[in-house]
């Protein structure tokens, strides 16, 4: 197979020169970000080298039990930058992020898999484990986008939630306006990301497909495929993870719980 | 525990602690069917929250709230609540127009029996004197006093059992207080109603009156 061409490492010490640039211009206009630069190109750096010793391995080796354990250590990771990102601190929310992510991942994962694509053999590491991050990795922004936003709606209208309640509302239609727009939220970047999609850049996907010696017409079907994959993945996710999020904010008594 | 059959509610032993901090502990009161009852006292008393324990808007930390002998936490909250509705002194309705807010809760489940009657919401419109407001205004438009006489129309539309009002005056002349008195106090469109107020007006008007001072309660007469 003629795949990408390979980049020796001395000229790819040479790409990162290009990092003087704006090194230089945050330290000429005193934007005081250099450290920040030098953090995340670091981590990312590391990150992605120790990513691609074990990617290695598992395709190598390509067994279903240890691709599972690594998609469980990435979902941990994507649970973990949620509740970072979100600041919700409920007891059990890690675990109810869990529960959101595995479910939508791993169904939409299954059906993209053996029904679509069909791969041989089905569990190839090959398939499961990019198209899985693309999945996970966009249903972790989903849920995000979604809790973040919901959490914030009903702590600053509980006059609203109250009036609703107090007139016979139960707690789904009381917090129905809230989760309907954290909901919208968490949707909304997908569907404008496909609305202009492949017109100014083209995907990662797709770009990595066509550099490995892939068909444009492969490439195009793979990214169509992906995209409706994450989407629906996103939704499921953020919806099973604003409901679990509303029990945990709503009291037996449908107050909402302040001490959080 | 006597047994009377026109004790509506009835609270024992409360205790309602805010932030760690004592809000109301009191041994007993209950108020019966019918009744007008005014709770009076001075501002920060703990008079909302006394309210809001009516309706279990708050939960109290100690004790029993009981509505026609069942007590509270009930299985199905928002049958208890559709029959207990408050009107806050502010109350929410919405950045829509009248008729939105108007509408708003038929929407849910539990009133979905009960028809939202337009010919008589404009007579009450009428009787309240606010009859210059037409549906389609916009809340943002009206006053706190016209937004006040609507949340009580409303909440009068829905025929609950009980009507819970926070300072049904506070935003009102002395004229519109008297008319508030005349549709809610003497024509009782809703048999029981238990009111926050700093109005003599309208304690005058009332049948019962609770007083709250230093998170105590005392019935008054």
């Amino acid at each position: 197979m003629n795949g990408a061409t390979d980049i020796k490492l001395p000229f790819m010490l040479i790409g990162f020169l290009t990092l003087a640039i704006p090194i230089t211009l945050s330290l000429i206009y005193k934007i005081n970000i250099t450290r920040e630069i030098a953090v995340s190109v670091a981590r990312m750096t590391v990150q992605l080298a120790l990513v691609g010793i074990v990617l290695q391995y598992l395709f190598k080796w390509n067994y279903l039990w240890l691709t599972s354990i690594w998609f469980i250590f990435m979902i941990g990771v994507a649970d973990f930058n949620i509740l970072k990102k979100t600041k919700i601190k409920i007891k059990k929310m890690p675990f109810f992020i869990f529960i959101s992510i595995t479910i939508s991942v791993t169904s939409i994962l299954a059906f993209l898999i053996i029904v679509v694509i069909r791969p041989t053999p089905l569990y190839d590491a090959k398939h499961l484990i990019p198209l899985g991050g693309m999945i996970l990795g966009n249903s972790m922004n989903g849920i995000s986008l979604a809790l973040e936003r919901f959490y914030s709606a009903l702590t600053k209208n509980k006059k609203e939630y109250y009036s609703y309640i107090s007139m016979g509302a139960n707690s789904d239609e009381g917090s129905a306006r809230f989760c309907k727009e954290a909901y919208r939220a968490a949707l909304i970047p997908t569907i404008s990301n496909m609305a202009t999609l492949g017109l100014v850049s083209l995907p990662g996907m797709m770009t990595g497909q066509i550099l490995g010696g892939s068909e444009p017409t492969v490439a195009i079907k793979y990214q169509i495929i992906i995209m409706i994959a994450i989407f629906s993945s996103t939704s499921i996710s953020a919806l099973l993870s604003l409901k679990f999020l509303k029990r945990a904010i709503i009291d037996k008594n449908d107050l909402i719980i302040d001490k959080i | 525990m006597k047994f009377d059959d026109n004790v509506l509610f009835d609270m024992e032993n409360i205790e309602v602690r805010i932030e760690n901090k004592q809000v109301l502990a009191f041994d007993h009161i209950s108020a019966r069917s019918g009744e007008t009852l005014a709770v009076v006292g001075p501002s920060g008393s703990g008079k909302s929250t006394f309210l809001k324990l009516f309706n279990s808007l708050v939960a109290p930390n100690k004790g029993i709230v009981r509505y026609k002998g069942v007590s509270y936490p009930w299985k199905n909250l928002s049958q208890l609540r559709s029959k207990i509705i408050p009107v806050d002194q502010e109350p929410f309705l919405g950045s829509g127009t009248v008729l939105d807010a108007l509408y708003m809760p038929f929407n849910f489940n539990v009133h979905k029996d009960k028809k939202f009657d337009e010919r008589a919401t404009l007579e009450s419109f009428k009787d309240y004197k606010i009859d210059n407001i037409t549906f389609d205004r916009k809340i943002d438009t009206l006053s706190g006093g016209e937004k006040q006489r609507i949340a009580i129309i409303r909440a009068v539309l829905l025929q609950p059992e009980v009507l819970l009002l926070d300072e049904p005056t506070s935003a009102l002349d002395g004229e519109t207080i008297d008319i508030i008195i005349e549709n809610i106090l003497k024509k009782k469109p809703i048999e029981t109603i238990i009111s926050v107020s700093h109005s003599k007006e309208w304690t005058k008007n009332c049948s019962g009156v609770i007083e709250i001072r230093n998170g105590k309660i005392e019935r008054l007469r």
